[in-house]
């Protein structure tokens, strides 16, 4: 005769732990690649894989608490499933841009102004008429 | 500050074209002398004030600072090229400008 052999201990604590830790990876993977991509590579384009690879992370992360439910799991789960959450909505709604609707059109004379270079010294339209082509960029500051 | 220190990176690929760079910020001047030390081969604008960037709306609605925003003038100060990216996340790389030179107001 014989039994059916029953999961032991072990067994029933590594069900899962591929895909657990697969998640954590890939979790951490999308910070830090998104840091060699600006800090590294300095190439600055939206970090939509960032998006993708924690949405991935927190299904393989979520497949092994249906494994599992452990504490740990839970809390990594829930961290970075909020982590996810903000990362969509930072790149889909809080960095979206609004069209550009300014008085600069292509054709069109630069529009007049007068302001003044790092070193103090006077910049209006009219030094932009001198044969050289300019390119202005606006920027935001420290990044 | 990665978009000017890739931009003074190809200061002698914009020189060839006969192109002036400026970079435009609305920080104090003192601010922007520092800037300007780290970037020689740029043209940094101090415009604390605005007067620029009101002249060409840098500053969207409801916002406090320039949006990123890149303007290309030829060498009669006729605008020829408007770029204003969808995400504020989003830089021209200095290829892609130098090719917007290369396009739209070739000097050479």
């Amino acid at each position: 005769m014989t039994t059916a052999l029953q999961p032991t201990p072990l067994a029933t604590r590594s069900r899962g732990r591929l895909f657990f830790w697969l998640g954590i990876a890939l979790c951490l993977a999308a910070p830090i690649i998104n840091f060699v991509q600006i800090q590294v590579m300095k190439q600055l384009f939206v970090p939509w894989y960032a998006a993708v690879l924690l949405t991935v992370g927190v299904a393989l992360l979520l497949y092994a608490v249906t494994r599992r439910a452990g504490v740990i799991r839970v809390i990594f789960l829930g961290l970075f499933a909020l982590l996810c959450a903000f990362e969509w909505l930072f790149l889909v709604v809080l960095t979206k841009l609004p069209a550009y609707e300014g008085p600069a059109r292509t054709g069109e004379k630069m529009p007049a102004f007068a302001t003044t270079l790092a070193d103090g010294r006077p910049l209006t339209d009219k030094d932009l008429t001198q044969g050289q082509a300019s390119v202005l960029v606006f920027y935001r500051g420290r990044w | 500050m990665v978009e000017l220190g890739e931009l003074e990176a190809k200061a002698e690929e914009f020189s060839k074209r006969n192109t002036q760079v400026f970079a435009i910020s609305i920080e104090n001047q003192e601010t922007v002398k520092g800037t300007q030390e780290k970037f020689p081969h740029l043209k940094l604008v101090a415009d604390a004030d605005h007067k620029l960037s009101d002249a060409v709306k840098a500053v969207p609605t409801d916002e406090v600072v320039n949006a990123p925003t890149t303007i290309l003038v030829d060498g009669k100060g006729v605008v020829r090229w408007v770029f204003r990216p969808d995400s504020y996340l989003r830089r021209l790389s200095p290829e892609e400008v130098l090719a917007a030179v290369d396009e739209y107001a070739p000097t050479r």
